[in-house]
């Protein structure tokens, strides 16, 4: 590119020219320093001069961060006229367009019309219009958005995203009624329009091989917005109007109107994915409602579904409580402070359930409750009533589902046409969930089963045997007088054989239908023979191979009275308070069935060892032993360190490894 | 240090002037943007220096003297073999790591010194020894520039971005190179430096223009 001075050239007194910048349509731009080192860009006119002085001088006293100020006009020697401006040293969003060809991010998007709309909203205060608003007329000077070349011709040209101006606003961003020669300040919303669609779309909206052809399509043709985000359509539609009077008049008002399309848009989606499936019957978008009230319904109905959906489990909680208690109550005659005692208990393991079963809503959620009260009571009848301005922004909201329904239809259509697309691509195409849990199904190799399996049961002997020498070693409380005494070991032994049959039971059953779907009835019952299968060899190993017996079996009762001794015609404990084959069975059976064991060892589960696994099982045990007649020590005991050695000894995948190991199983 | 005064005009900058290197050199890219050219080993950067003591691109302190609230000399650059290290004498991180003491630079490295001045190191090819720093965070020194070159043993100049200086819409790459003392120019392409040909080699004084097909550029010497 040739310029006509070279470095150093002084055409301009007090200025000396550093280099050339560009050529634009009226002539060619130099970076000059003047003479006390003060940074200008000095713009030499050359072509359409008187209509670009015009413009100049009527731009000579605006000031404003977000256009590119004018400090002068100055004649040469050679009667050459120069315009002295503000040297602004960013990027142009020509540049910027060109580096993201496929449209960029909606953060940036948001940036530059921000500046855009500030600065074109000065101008339009102070009665101007800049007519030529291109990407290469708009800079980013750190952090401040520029508008350069506010003065213009009448010329129309060819060109786009070149400097090459001559027209009344280049011909790709040029309104239609510009051609009429009659237009205003919505000339510029038109090109604000279309630069916005461009730096969403990456392309503009009206293209062509000639001029004429797309002047035409200006004049003519409506912009295909199925290019754009839906919820931004009816937005960027109304300030691409053929007409100038149906055109958002104030680019303040499309700056504020893109801001509330883009936030509808947010607010809907950001609802987190999980509570998207519960939300889905409320948020689902009603056939004739609006982004905005859906966006609303979600929010009003949110806070009440929380405190309702947490109220029937509580209940169902506090009732079950209250049952246990005085079942328990009843059979102990106790006195106030046993009462205390056990109504802290379960309230204590109450929590645990709930933590367990609501996780964080029920603290978040809960908390809040308590510290803010429950919601207005108003709130359960003052859904249905209006205000004035509820009405008016109804009205409001109406009028602007008319304009996009049927942008809606098509986009419904178009949405299931990419749904089947994208069913089609699932089904050639393996497909991973975000979060990978037990329920995932899963193809395992035999071999890889195999080998787990076997890893995992050499763990189990290993936790089995430090917990349980740990125990001996370490407690000399209830649970050593209780299981065993002296220097009598067998009881200990059956601990821990039984523990290990357990554990392997446990791992080998879970092992085996890992990554495979079942209802939970099915597995409910695989796991209630389990705990059938191993009630009834500890209670072998017992009796036929230890023959040991459990010692002071009426005081690992703890005195507790449960409500079944007998089933049918067999009871549940022997004469000497030794659990009996049926009692054993029940016990282990009933273990197996109530907690979920499959999760516990599945090498997909959230945590490889979870404290609050061990406290449920735990008082899944005891809950257990207060209906069914089981010594409670032991009960308890082999609760927590079957649950331990399972948490321990099963294979476990950490989150971030879970999609390869998918991956490589396939 | 009058490059950006009419001072330019002075004797060092008159071409077919001594040729001797300087420490830093001007590379005036019409078309592209201002690029400072450093030639020796150890580049301090710092706040502003001292009014009166130097102008715009160093001070009394500093090599590159940025317009950021900086200490006097907050951190060094250092040209190790092929290697560079930044040193560190007042907070600094390096990808976001805090530097004690002293730290290998590798390419896209992003230098944050204090808390805002943001600084980008770029090798942007393993041909040259040379590397580049982008001020991201615009602070900039009292003289405008848009980019710096630790030249070490050549300068690439050209439109793709395995150049040190990236010029978009050029036909070919000028490679500006060291040869003892002085700083020479060639290319393939058709060009002239102060109107003698120059596609072979030609030494660059101070003030010298180069120009081609499509390109123009000025060397001037800042010290």
């Amino acid at each position: 590119m040739k310029f006509t001075f070279a470095p150093e050239s002084k055409p301009l007194e007090g200025f000396t020219i550093k280099r050339a910048i560009d050529r634009g349509g009226f002539g060619e731009v130099y970076y000059a320093l003047s003479d006390s080192g003060k940074e200008v860009a000095l713009k030499l006119l050359q072509q359409n001069m008187d209509i670009e002085l015009r413009g100049v001088t009527q731009c000579l006293n605006l000031k404003h961060p977000n256009l590119v100020t004018i400090f002068d006009v100055k004649t040469d020697r050679d009667g050459d006229h120069w315009v002295v401006m503000e040297y602004v040293s960013g990027q142009g969003l020509d540049k910027a367009l060109h580096q993201c060809p496929n449209g960029m991010p909606m953060e940036q998007v948001r940036y530059w019309l921000s500046g855009i709309s500030e600065g074109l909203a000065y101008l339009h205060s102070r009665g101007l219009v800049h007519r030529d608003l291109k990407p290469s007329n708009v800079f980013r000077d750190g952090d401040i958005i520029k508008i350069g070349d506010v003065g213009l011709s009448k010329f129309i040209t060819h060109s786009r995203r070149s400097a090459n101006t001559q027209s009344v606003g280049t011909v790709y961003y040029m309104a239609p009624e510009v051609a009429r020669g009659r237009y205003g300040k919505e000339v510029d919303v038109y090109a604000v329009g279309v630069m916005v669609y461009e730096m969403i779309t990456g392309v503009v909206p009206f293209d062509g091989e000639s001029t004429a052809e797309i002047l035409m399509k200006h004049l003519s043709q409506k912009p295909d917005l199925n290019r754009l985000p839906v919820h931004l359509r009816a937005v960027i539609g109304r300030a691409l109007e053929k007409d100038p009077q149906k055109r958002i008049p104030d680019i303040k008002v499309f700056k504020q109107e893109f801001e509330r399309a883009l936030f509808q848009r947010e607010t809907v989606t950001e609802i987190p994915d999980a509570a998207f499936e519960t939300f889905a019957a409320v948020a689902a978008p009603l056939p004739h409602s609006s982004g905005n009230r859906q966006t609303s319904r979600v929010a009003n109905n949110q806070s009440h579904w929380e405190y309702t959906t947490l109220l029937g489990p509580a209940v169902i909680l506090i009732l079950l409580l209250i049952g246990l208690l005085g079942a328990t109550m009843a059979s102990l005659g106790a006195g106030f402070p046993l009462f205390l005692a056990l109504i802290l208990m379960m309230l204590f393991c109450g929590a645990i359930v709930m933590t367990g079963a609501f996780g964080r809503l029920f603290f978040t959620k809960g908390i809040a409750a308590i510290v803010k009260g429950p919601p207005p009571i108003s709130d359960f009848w003052d859904k249905g009533r209006e205000t004035r301005d509820n009405l008016t922004e109804k009205e409001y909201r109406e009028e602007k589902l008319e304009e996009t329904r049927i942008l809606r239809e098509q986009e419904q259509k178009k949405a299931e046409g990419h749904r089947h697309r994208v069913g089609e691509q699932h089904r050639r195409k393996p497909y991973y969930q975000r979060s990978l849990t037990p329920r995932t199904p899963r193809s395992i190799s035999h071999q890889s089963r195999i080998y787990d399996l076997s890893v995992s049961m050499v763990k189990a002997v290993i936790c089995t045997l430090v917990i349980v020498f740990g125990i001996m070693c370490f407690t000399n409380g209830a649970i050593s007088q209780g299981f065993w005494s002296g220097t009598d070991l067998t009881p200990a032994a059956l601990l821990t054989y039984g523990t290990l049959v357990a554990a392997w039971s446990i791992l080998l059953v879970s092992k085996l239908t890992e990554g495979k779907s079942f209802d939970n009835s099915t597995r409910r019952l695989i796991w209630l023979a389990t705990g059938v299968f191993v009630g009834a060899l500890i209670y072998l190993i017992q009796m036929d191979v230890l023959l040991a017996s459990v010692p002071t079996s009426r005081d690992m009762h703890l005195g507790l009275r449960p409500l079944f001794n007998v089933i049918g015609p067999y009871s549940l404990i022997l004469g000497d308070g030794q659990p009996s084959l049926i009692g054993y069975t029940v016990f282990f059976g009933m273990l197996s069935c109530f907690r979920r064991w499959w999760w516990h060892a599945d090498s997909f589960r959230p945590r490889k060892f979870k404290v609050t696994s061990v406290l449920i099982t735990v008082f899944v045990a005891y809950v257990i032993t207060a209906v069914w007649a089981f010594p409670v020590v032991a009960a308890l005991s082999w609760a927590a360190i079957i649950s331990s050695v399972v948490q321990l000894s099963a294979s476990w995948i950490p989150d971030e490894q879970r999609v390869v190991e998918l991956k490589e199983a396939r | 240090m009058g490059f950006f005064t009419s001072a330019s005009n002075d004797q060092r900058q008159v071409p077919g002037a001594n040729s001797v290197a300087g420490a830093s050199y001007l590379l005036w890219i019409d078309g592209v943007g201002t690029y400072l050219i450093y030639l020796q080993e150890t580049l301090r950067i710092g706040g502003p220096g001292e009014p009166g003591t130097v102008g715009g691109l160093g001070s009394a302190w500093a090599d590159l003297s940025l317009l950021a609230n900086l200490s006097r000399h907050h951190a060094s650059i250092t040209r190790s073999g092929e290697s560079y290290y930044l040193e560190a004498k007042a907070p600094v991180f390096c990808n976001r790591r805090p530097v004690n003491d002293r730290v290998l630079l590798t390419d896209q490295a992003e230098l944050k010194l204090n808390t805002e001045t943001v600084i980008t190191f770029r090798q942007p090819t393993v041909l040259s020894a040379s590397a580049c720093l982008e001020l991201t965070s615009f602070h900039q020194p009292q003289q405008r520039l848009d980019g710096i070159v630790l030249m070490a043993d050549s300068c690439l100049l050209g439109a793709s971005g395995e150049n040190h200086v990236i010029c978009h819409k050029w036909p070919g790459t000028v490679i500006l190179y060291r040869q003892g003392d002085q700083v020479l120019c060639r290319s393939k392409l058709e060009i002239f430096a102060n109107q003698e040909p120059a596609s072979k080699g030609a030494v660059l004084t101070p003030g010298s223009l180069v120009s081609g097909p499509e390109l123009r550029f000025r060397w001037e010497v800042v010290s």
